[in-house]
């Protein structure tokens, strides 16, 4: 349907022209262009692979198109399907622990207390560590003649006899630790960034009506940092999900598949197996799957406040 | 104005960063002949041709830039470099697994002319034909030549057998000496107590699925499993899987017996952790790779500080299974071409250098070096190597009766089908799966990846791929009538 005929004159063009250059486009397409390239070109790309035929191992060149099979195909690889199961295990539990903790250390730093200095300069340093380093001490950390172990004994736990890593029951809980020592920092930074930020007026006034310190915490400074709050979650999580170097690191997604996660699972389906195809299904299906997720969670938290800004 | 000249001066240098991004995909200084680089893994050879790199530059005026990575990322980086057809890697070593699959996609220079035309210096006769034939050798052709062999031995602690009054296993190749007897000898050494430590019977490498599927075919192969019905050795190839096959379910019940009498953190150890633990001195036997015959007198892998193990122990051949012939697995890195490198006459004299025999030995002969992995059949008789290295004599033997092939089947979709053994044995020690029901698993697995591969039944020309064939290769290329 041809809505207008009329044509622009050359001067209101050039005018256009000049208002595009003026206004703020300029400045956002470099970052759009590194976009494209970097990250929509890739899905693009790997969404094209995932209905190929694409295996290293046979050919050097996608053989031919296979439809849905490769998507069909994960449902029904039990490798896949249980790493589903744990990396969402391990995403919950850490995101979970990082955030309470995370918030629990925020406030103790937020406190005039001897020392709170120092140790804000200092909690920054685990994040700042390489993942991969992280896991290789923690895995020193954890072997059978470790301190973990050594530790869990003088306390009275019996540790596990293949060491912690070593152990299908353990293992899991091991990396989780990592993980959590690792960015609880992060979490602490950023909602004690959002607790300096709460009014100070706002606290006075809660203390007023009589609020006592759990009731101010739980009734005033929660609901202000909600969007804080979901935005630390929505980092962590999608950070958790994609876990990889601590996991690789410390066991391979071992004993057994105890902690093969998505990320690994799909790194030895793309990058060891050289199942191109294969591997861009799943990476498509976590790409579908973690945003199904963070929708549902993003609808549900701007239910329950109203909307979020 | 202003505003103008900043955009401007933005495109500038965003073109500028893509032309310098474009330039350092572009590697090594492209054409510069003499600059190359190399890629290869971080095992003992890499640190004695490290050492030896400045007189190579001496002799050659070309530049070696080494880089040694670890075995995922050697693969993954070689293979994005390949597809990518970038000439950023000039001379490459690719694990014997992968080399049917980089030559069929024509990633590797053969480099059976050059051999050919420099003859009197290769000397490639000196190789013993085993190691060509399972590390460099494909379809007929020769595209790398060995910088470092494996094979694999049994080592023991002769202070401990002696404690417990065990028979030492015997030092030539012996049919007598059984699986059975090695792990009877285990049974007996696990849980005593010597020297005021309680003893490992042996160690595993139990972790997948890499280091578990090295480790565990060697016991398999001994036992008569094969992989396929008829690959490599067989004039018609048949690619139907065999990994559920009575001899596999024994050796694999066996190799569960011996995880059971191996330290319980072995279930996660990868290559060099069982020799850390068998150079802590809390193990009485184990077999591997033959570097580390000399690795297990560190406390650390390619450490300083030496092991108590040192003096204590001693070097077997593997126990075979009556009515078996026996296959020793044959691993290690061999150096080919680039077909993206278009430096190939400098590769070819770093090639040609670093596999000589002159260099080998002195590779052996560095103050402090780890290195006696040789190819070549010369060095084994050399005075003053083997007066260093005191068990060259066994190495040899097992490289002689070794067939990699055989051992572990080089079929181009090797690595997909290594990934789930591995991991489902794994699972086997990790108390996850039973042996039976972990081997009908991958057997149901494999039957379905060779049927997608197109391997069922196989569609292209087969040749009976043995040991001889290559010796007959060899000669060929020596000038000498086969």
């Amino acid at each position: 349907m041809i809505v207008s005929t009329t044509r622009v004159p050359a001067k209101d063009r050039s005018r256009t022209r000049r208002g595009f250059l003026r206004g703020p486009a300029p400045w956002l397409l470099p970052s759009m262009a590194v976009l494209i390239l970097l990250s929509l070109y890739p899905q693009i790309q790997a969404l094209l692979n995932s209905v190929r035929l694409y295996n290293l191992s046979i050919a050097s060149n996608p053989l031919r198109f296979v439809g849905l099979r490769n998507f069909a195909y994960a449902f029904a690889d039990e490798q896949f399907v249980g790493a589903i199961g744990r990396t969402m295990l391990f995403a919950v539990v850490t995101t979970g622990a990082e955030l309470l903790l995370g918030f629990g250390v925020a406030l103790l730093l937020n406190k005039k207390l001897r020392g709170v200095k120092l140790a804000r300069s200092l909690i920054i340093l685990p994040t700042a560590i390489a993942p991969a380093v992280a896991g290789l001490a923690f895995r020193y950390f954890y072997q059978t003649d470790g301190i973990a172990p050594t530790l869990l004994s003088a306390v009275g736990v019996t540790p596990p006899e293949a060491g912690i890593l070593g152990d299908t029951k353990t293992a899991l809980v091991g990396i989780m630790v990592t993980e959590v020592w690792q960015w609880t920092p992060f979490a602490a930074l950023i909602f004690l960034a959002a607790l300096q930020g709460v009014p100070r007026d706002v606290l006075e006034a809660a203390a007023i009506d009589g609020a006592g310190r759990l009731r101010t915490t739980w009734s005033v400074v929660l609901p202000l940092m909600r969007s804080v709050i979901v935005t630390v979650v929505l980092l962590r999580f999608i950070a958790t999900v994609n876990v990889f170097d601590i996991v690789y690191v410390q066991t391979q997604g071992g004993p057994g598949d105890a902690t093969t996660t998505l990320g690994l699972n799909i790194f030895y389906t793309g990058l060891t197996y050289y199942n191109i195809g294969y591997a861009s299904a799943l990476t498509w299906l976590v790409t579908l799957f973690v945003a199904l997720l963070i929708n549902v969670y993003l609808l549900t938290a701007g239910r329950r406040s109203g909307g979020l800004s | 104005m202003r505003r103008r000249t900043a955009l401007r001066a933005a495109a500038v240098g965003l073109a500028a960063a893509g032309t310098a991004a474009g330039a350092s995909g572009c590697g090594s200084g492209d054409t510069d002949p003499k600059q190359i680089s190399v890629l290869t893994v971080q095992d003992p050879f890499f640190y004695a041709v490290q050492r030896l790199l400045p007189e190579f530059r001496r002799q050659t005026g070309i530049t070696v830039r080494l880089e040694g990575l670890d075995y995922d990322t050697l693969n993954a980086r070689s293979t994005n470099a390949f597809l990518t057809k970038q000439n950023s890697i000039d001379v490459v070593s690719p694990d014997s697994m992968w080399l049917s699959r980089w030559a069929n996609s024509g990633w590797l220079v053969s480099l059976d002319d050059l051999i050919a035309r420099d003859r009197d210096e290769v000397r490639p006769d000196d190789f013993i034909p085993s190691t060509i034939h399972s590390l460099s050798e494909w379809g007929g052709h020769v595209y790398t030549l060995p910088a470092a062999a494996y094979s694999q031995v049994a080592m023991y602690r002769t202070d401990v057998f002696d404690r417990l009054g065990l028979d030492a296993p015997p030092r030539r190749t012996d049919q007598s000496w059984t699986w059975d007897d090695y792990l009877d000898r285990v049974r007996a050494i696990d849980g005593r107590r010597v020297g005021g430590r309680t003893m490992h019977g042996t160690v595993v490498s139990g972790a997948g699925p890499q280091p578990i599927v090295h480790m565990y075919s060697q016991l398999a192969a001994s036992n008569g499993a094969r992989w396929f019905r008829s690959f490599p050795g067989s004039k018609r190839w048949d690619f139907t899987p065999t990994l559920d096959s009575p001899e596999n379910r024994t050796a694999l019940s066996m190799f569960h017996q011996l995880y059971r009498n191996s330290p319980a953190a072995a279930v996660n150890y990868v290559w060099f952790d069982a020799g850390t633990a068998f150079s802590s001195g809390t193990v009485g036997m184990f077999y591997w790779w033959t570097p580390y015959i000399r690795l297990i007198t560190r406390t650390t892998y390619m450490g300083k500080a030496q092991s108590p193990v040192v003096g204590r122990y001693g070097v077997a051949p593997l126990p075979q299974r009556p009515g078996y012939p026996q296959k020793t697995s044959i691993g290690g890195y061999a150096f080919g071409i680039s077909k993206y490198s278009a430096k190939r006459e400098s590769c070819w004299r770093f090639i040609k250098w670093v596999t000589s025999a002159a260099t080998q030995r002195k590779m052996a002969l560095l103050p402090d070096s780890l290195f006696a992995d040789f190819a070549r059949a010369s060095l084994y008789g050399d005075e003053q190597v083997t007066r260093q290295y005191p068990f060259l004599d066994v190495q040899l033997r097992g490289l002689r009766d070794g067939d990699g092939k055989a051992v572990r089947p080089p079929s181009m979709n090797y690595t997909t089908i290594e990934g789930y053994y591995g991991r489902r044995l794994n699972k086997v020690l990790a108390g996850q799966d039973s042996p039976d029901s972990a081997l009908a698993a991958v057997q149901r697995q494999a039957v379905d990846t060779m049927g997608i591969d197109g391997f069922l039944p196989w569609p292209r020309a087969s040749y009976p791929d043995t040991v001889d064939r290559t010796r007959d290769l060899l000669q060929r290329l020596s000038g000498r009538p086969s």
